[in-house]
């Protein structure tokens, strides 16, 4: 039962990789696609950093410094993942919402002070956002 | 509005909390806490956090296809 089993599995990686070496370069790059990235400590350590300075984000200090903190670790993590190469595709899209956010609130507060309000509700996105990404990034293999 | 407040109190965890964030949102516009464009900023912020849970759910998946994958390999 095991030998049929160790026969099909290599039967179908040798059919898998026949295809892949014979249907061209397009084919091989989407296949490429579902190759998900692994563990990185990098990584890890750089989205709790993100998480961290969400957490101490203080709507009634001034917001520039703070946002720009935040959207200089969130660039980090994205230079740092597209330096490592294609298979990192699956990072970068996750974290693409959470670089707009960082990046919309730094954009603002750049330009005048945005209200407390708007901080607090800014904070409780971002967090979402955050955790939800550092979730992902660390319960890879 | 009416959906919104149905979803904020529907069984489905991630749906209930972004519609209550959207309520919440739109009740700080109405008490004219926050701008008109930061209130779209906001809500544009909430629909972004929608795909990043789609991205999460596909690498969690990727990741528990991969350990399912080796585990058959191991049995091989």
């Amino acid at each position: 039962m095991v030998d049929l089993e160790a026969t099909m599995t290599t039967r179908f990686m040798l059919l898998l990789a026949t295809i892949l070496l014979t249907a061209g370069c397009s084919t091989f790059n989407k296949a490429a696609s579902y190759i998900p990235s692994f563990w990185d400590d990098n990584q890890s350590a750089a989205i709790i950093d993100v998480r961290q300075s969400i957490k101490n984000l203080d709507c009634e200090k001034p917001h520039l410094d703070q946002a720009y903190a935040i959207q200089q670790q969130i660039q980090w993590f994205r230079l740092y993942s597209e330096s490592k190469g294609a298979r990192q595709k699956d990072v970068l899209d996750l974290t693409e919402p959470l670089h707009q956010t960082a990046e919309d609130f730094y954009n603002r507060s750049k330009e005048q002070q945005g209200s407390v309000y708007y901080c607090e509700a800014k904070k409780s996105v971002l967090d979402i956002q955050a955790s939800k990404a550092a979730e992902a990034v660390m319960r890879r293999f | 509005m009416n959906e919104l407040e149905q979803l904020a109190t529907s069984d489905k965890g991630w749906a209930a909390a972004r519609a209550a964030m959207a309520l919440q949102f739109s009740d700080l516009r109405k008490q004219e806490k926050i701008s008109e464009s930061e209130y779209q900023e906001l809500l544009e912020d909430l629909v972004r956090s929608d795909t990043l849970d789609k991205e999460a759910d596909d690498i969690k998946t990727k990741a528990l296809l991969i350990s399912a994958i080796s585990a058959l390999s191991k049995m091989a």
